[in-house]
């Protein structure tokens, strides 16, 4: 456990640092945040078997992401992720902001795989897919291999282009990381 | 992006409790209920920056947890998680009447409601005990910190239904012997034990309840 979680309250506020707040406990891995309400939401994605859906962003939500749901968080990061466990997503609008949490974690006998993935937005087909070592044991090989997965996909239009529908996937971004032209144009996801 | 691909149904057909602070799921989480990985509860409570009123039980702001340097109190703070780390003996005031001990991290969230008249949401999130992990039910005496009594279950093997039954149990054990209320240290004898359900309260754990 962390120095500041041995202070026991995380609060659900802004963060400068690269990654947003994230704070380790012995069961979990909890990511906070605070933005203005006036921005543009944080828009949570679920892939089905017949497509994917878009969890209601307005307002105030808790759900659970279920281990191995495959998963995107418009603004956040620009991959797919389907996670060993189950994730709680919790948004909270509250007097002009907007708190966030996300909380990896719960039971021990956790099996589901961590993966990265792009799923073709014409045809719902998987266009890549990439195996993460677990974020909660090992945290610094996680986002080493995020960056590859993601530097990889963007350096090669083929690796990005769907193999079904031949669809041109656009690229990809790290956590927190949206780029300046997509986030100054409006147009991301 | 993902317009061509996106399933417009209502999202009620597609998942089920995909919002657990709705109405019609709350009411389903009003003790404890496993969900995925995680057991939840969700309460409606009036919940002000640093405080907590249950309609119920009152005032429960009062947060205790034993660590080496003794009783220490925390707080609810509004729109803060709160950790009580596996294995830390914590209670709350006029809301348990023992100290709860587990295998498994408990957060606790509350969120204000977005009105004043209003009740807000009281979140617990804690991991489905799996193995061979734990609750205990403890007491240590109020004036000394001396470990009284404590009675354990397995919670991974009787499930949550096993929890609430071991808990009555714990409780009627401990008040049944006013011994083990007494401490071996400094005499002192504590209060009577009470069960989190304060509707199943004897007219003396009742007014324990009021006390501690």
């Amino acid at each position: 456990m962390d120095a500041s979680v041995a202070k026991y309250l995380i609060p659900l506020k802004a963060s400068n640092s690269a990654l947003g707040e994230w704070r380790v406990t012995h069961d979990y891995l909890i990511w906070t945040e605070c933005r203005r309400a006036e921005e543009a939401p944080l828009v949570l994605w679920e892939r089905y078997k017949d497509g994917v859906v878009r969890i209601p962003d307005g307002g105030s939500m808790l759900h659970i992401i279920h281990a191995g749901m495959p998963h995107h968080i418009e603004r956040l990061f620009g991959y797919w992720r389907s996670c060993e466990c189950d994730i709680l997503w919790l948004r909270v609008q509250r007097e002009g902001l907007v708190h966030h949490a996300m909380i990896l974690g719960g039971s021990a006998d956790v099996a589901s795989e961590n993966r990265l993935l792009w799923v073709c937005p014409q045809c719902a087909a998987t266009v890549k897919s990439v195996g993460l070592p677990s974020q909660k044991q090992n945290p610094r090989d996680f986002w080493r291999c995020e960056s590859a997965a993601i530097e990889e996909f963007n350096s090669d239009a083929g690796i990005r282009t769907c193999g079904a529908c031949g669809f041109t996937h656009p690229s990809g971004y790290a956590f927190r990381k949206v780029p300046a032209e997509e986030a100054q144009s409006g147009v991301w996801w | 992006m993902f317009a061509q691909i996106e399933i417009t149904e209502p999202i009620d057909r597609i998942i089920d409790d995909w919002d657990y602070l709705s109405d019609k799921v709350v009411a389903h989480f009003s003790t404890f209920k496993e969900a995925g990985h995680n057991i939840l509860g969700l309460r409606r409570r009036m919940i002000a920056a640093s405080s907590m009123n249950d309609p119920k039980k009152g005032n429960i702001s009062r947060v205790l947890e034993l660590n080496a340097s003794g009783f220490e109190e925390r707080h609810h703070d509004a729109l803060s998680l709160r950790v009580t780390a596996a294995g830390n003996p914590h209670r709350v005031m006029h809301n348990f009447g023992y100290w709860h001990i587990n295998d498994k991290d408990e957060l606790y969230l509350p969120i204000p409601a977005e009105f004043a008249d209003q009740l807000g949401y009281y979140v617990v999130i804690m991991g489905t005990p799996k193995g061979s992990e734990i609750d205990s039910f403890a007491w240590y005496c109020e004036k000394c910190e001396t470990l009284l009594h404590d009675h354990v279950i397995e919670t991974s093997k009787i499930g949550l239904a096993g929890f609430w039954k071991g808990e009555r149990q714990a409780v009627n054990g401990y008040n049944a012997d006013i011994n083990l209320r007494t401490c071996p240290e400094c005499n002192h004898v504590n209060p009577l034990a009470y069960c989190w359900n304060k509707a199943k309260d004897t007219p003396a754990e009742a007014q324990s309840r009021l006390c501690w």
